[in-house]
């Protein structure tokens, strides 16, 4: 307890001094989009570890930049704990000029000021190419990485999250998927009469158990239903929201995912979904590299897009990793430069053949696993973000009230209805003391 | 009173004051440095976060701004923090009254066993054992099909194979486990204790005809009490802070369930904002108030009702 307590404490008395600092020193950045560099080093804070395939493709990316160039580039490889790294750092005016960034990591670099305007990369021609750097980029991939202040990141990989099915033992689902939630649930129904596990979850995880009602509310309320439960408790009382609680009931009533999933310890329910022991995996775009090492022989991911409801909302989810430029970079113009010689096609095809990943690039095409996934994001006409936003925008009400509740639908332990009422009556306390 | 021997007490004082003056200046420069250590480095942040739990605050480069009470009267009404308190009681309580009844039953009967240091070692190891080889364990031991409930349903007990890392079950399993990895610590402290008590007095209470309980109530209870008050504020302390091994059952890859939540696993939800949030530091450094507040009243009554005259052998 006194640990973390003055760990707290420690930060903050230090924090206040740096405020004060900081806001003294603070500047906005422009990307003016002039190449031709106007310093010798470009810092970069990096969210990978050394030896994962994204920071050995990145490394050559910055060898040849700094050949070419003749900038200098200073990278830290900081691992999954950039983002409290790059915001401590910033606050003592030591920040990098270029760090990673996320879609659902925007909104806490937002609030600390740290992402410069990033908008006049899209202009700069890629080096090598005729193109300019928006002319690659979908509108939809432009969009999941933009908030309410405009574009935040230059992405180089996408995320989504989707149904995860093995091709080579249902090839009919990769041509004509279940189209409705209710078709699904027949096509489960039947896989479980069949004595198959129709779906594979790894219950102890509770994001992933909320896949679901943040799906069924996509496709029933539409994106901003989810975040919206969060902004008013009056939204629970708007029927899209008992509808999407009624299907996930319906799922859990119909007893679809292997025995006593609300205590299997993840990984090894999607473990067993590569070996073949269940159907259906509804996760995110990383799965198929996740279970590479696990699979069967003959395993032949890939994905289709969460199945409509009648008379819904047809949007797909989008998400992307890339590069944000600092606020107070002191080389924002080379840290532009990098993004766009970055962005050049032989680099971003590691993101596809190395990183086993989808490329932001519109035109390099995905792993074979993930080409559906790329075509829907890609085409999207209107995306929703990564659980619609709402751990990012509300992490209190996300984590304390509606990921326990939700947890309590899926296993079946409350009806659609309970759920409902304790989940606007929690929303009025959160409200009421936010 | 001789002239002489006036002048040699008066000179005695003149001596004694001197030195005491001499030592009284020399407790300044030998105290300073701890002191100042220990208030810049621990009293002053103390202080600070108690200011910061009345902030509202996202964190090092974000504004601050006053929010009095706010935070409190969020923890206070907020059923999450209601839960992970209680739970934090809960592990706490339970959790030490068997830890201790198992390191007195050891005290029974561990000191003239054959084996005893053996034995003292076997049950120490569970607790320099990393978390995080309990958390990859625990998958292998825990799941529905892992270790347990497969014995289980080979001995015909199938009813008894549960999902017990399932949010309903699962804290009930991690006291267990934290009895299990901390029992040996205490009881090799409490042991310590009964191996200081000279085998004279037990020899005397044989002689009397004292059983084994008679002497642990008699001779072993009263001369470790000392240590027993030891033990059980550090046992407090160590419960209320009781985190990693919560976070070693449940996994990092979600939150923990809020049936299985702690004070300190809310207070590192708020310190991390969750998995994509922006941090709560105001909140949280409520939160670390409110857990040396409930922290220092338990050691108090723990000092309370162990308190008793040191007894010499």
């Amino acid at each position: 307890m006194r640990k973390s307590k003055r760990l707290v404490s420690l930060v903050g008395a230090f924090g206040v001094a740096i405020v004060a600092a900081g806001s003294l020193a603070g500047c906005g950045t422009q990307v003016t989009g002039n190449t031709g560099s106007d310093a010798d080093t470009l810092t970069y804070w990096s969210g990978w570890s050394e030896g994962e395939p994204q920071q050995v493709l990145f490394q050559s990316i910055i060898d040849d930049f700094e050949e070419e160039s003749g900038v200098e580039v200073d990278v830290r490889w900081l691992g999954r704990d950039y983002v409290s790294v790059v915001n401590n750092a910033n606050a003592v005016g030591k920040g990098p000029d270029l760090f990673d960034d996320a879609t659902d990591h925007i909104a806490e670099f937002r609030s600390k000021d740290a992402i410069g305007d990033v908008s006049g990369v899209l202009d700069m021609t890629i080096p090598g190419e005729d193109q300019k750097v928006s002319d690659v980029l979908s509108a939809s991939v432009i969009d999941a990485s933009s908030d309410a202040d405009g574009l935040g990141l230059i992405p180089y990989s996408l995320i989504t999250t989707s149904v995860w099915f093995d091709s080579a033992a249902h090839p009919e689902w990769e041509t004509a998927p279940p189209a409705t939630f209710d078709d699904f649930l027949a096509v489960a129904s039947d896989l479980k009469a069949d004595g198959e596990v129709p779906i594979a979850q790894d219950g102890t995880i509770n994001f992933y158990n909320a896949y679901w009602f943040y799906w069924l509310m996509m496709r029933h309320g539409g994106p901003g239903s989810l975040a919206g439960l969060a902004e008013s408790a009056d939204n629970w009382d708007s029927p899209a929201v008992l509808a999407a609680a009624e299907d996930v009931q319906r799922l859990a009533d119909a007893d679809l995912f292997q025995p006593s999933f609300m205590g299997t310890k993840y990984p090894a329910a999607q473990n067993d979904w590569a070996q073949g022991k269940a159907a259906f995996a509804l996760n995110g775009s990383w799965l198929a590299s996740e279970v590479a090492p696990n699979q069967k022989d003959g395993f032949a991911p890939t994905t289709f897009q969460f199945p409509q409801v009648a008379d819904g909302f047809d949007s797909v989810e989008a998400g992307t990793l890339g590069w944000s430029i600092n606020a107070k970079a002191k080389n924002a113009d080379s840290a532009a430069e990098f993004l766009a010689f970055a962005l050049q096609k032989k680099y971003m095809e590691g993101i596809s053949s190395e990183a086993l990943n989808i490329p932001s690039r519109s035109d390099i095409p995905a792993p074979d696993f993930l080409v559906a996934a790329q075509e829907a994001v890609v085409n999207a006409t209107v995306i929703n973000k990564t659980y619609d936003e709402a751990p990012a925008l509300y992490a209190a009400w996300w984590s304390d009230s509606l990921l326990p509740l939700d947890d309590k639908l899926l296993s079946g332990e409350i009806t659609a209805q309970q759920f409902v009422e304790q989940g606007k009556a929690a929303t009025v306390a959160y409200l009421a003391t936010k | 009173m001789p002239a002489a021997a006036r002048t040699s007490a008066a000179a005695g004082r003149s001596d004694e004051s001197g030195l005491q003056r001499a030592r009284s200046r020399l407790y300044l420069p030998f105290l300073l440095p701890a002191l100042l250590l220990y208030i810049v480095l621990f009293v002053v942040p103390s202080l600070a976060s108690v200011g910061f739990s009345l902030m509202k605050w996202g964190g090092l480069g974000s504004d601050m701004s006053w929010n009095g009470l706010g935070n409190y009267v969020r923890l206070f009404t907020n059923p999450a923090f209601g839960t992970s308190f209680l739970n934090t009681l809960l592990l706490t309580i339970v959790g030490g009254l068997i830890v201790f009844g198992v390191a007195f039953l050891s005290m029974v009967v561990l000191r003239e066993m054959r084996g005893r240091a053996f034995i003292r070692a076997v049950v120490f190891v569970p607790y320099i054992l990393s978390p995080i080889a309990i958390g990859a364990a625990i998958g292998f031991l825990l799941n529905p099909d892992g270790a347990i409930n497969l014995i289980l349903r080979t001995i015909g007990l199938d009813s008894l194979a549960l999902a017990w890392l399932s949010p309903d079950l699962v804290f009930k399993v991690i006291i267990i486990g934290f009895i299990w990895s901390t029992t040996g610590f205490y009881v090799a402290l409490m042991m310590s204790g009964v191996d200081s008590i000279s085998p004279s007095l037990y020899e005397a209470a044989k002689l009397s005809g004292a059983s084994r309980l008679q002497q642990f109530r008699y001779v072993t209870f009263p001369l470790t009490r000392d240590i027993l008050a030891t033990a059980a504020v550090l046992w407090v302390i160590n419960g209320i802070k009781v985190f990693e091994i919560v976070i070693a059952f449940t996994g990092t890859a979600g939150t923990p369930p809020l049936q299985a939540r702690t004070v300190a696993v809310q207070q590192y939800l708020s310190v991390t904002g969750g998995r994509d949030g922006v941090p709560d530091l105001g909140y949280a450094s409520a939160i670390g108030v409110v857990m040396f507040v409930l922290c220092s009243v338990l050691v108090v009554l723990v000092r309370r009702i162990l308190r008793t005259e040191s007894i010499e052998q």
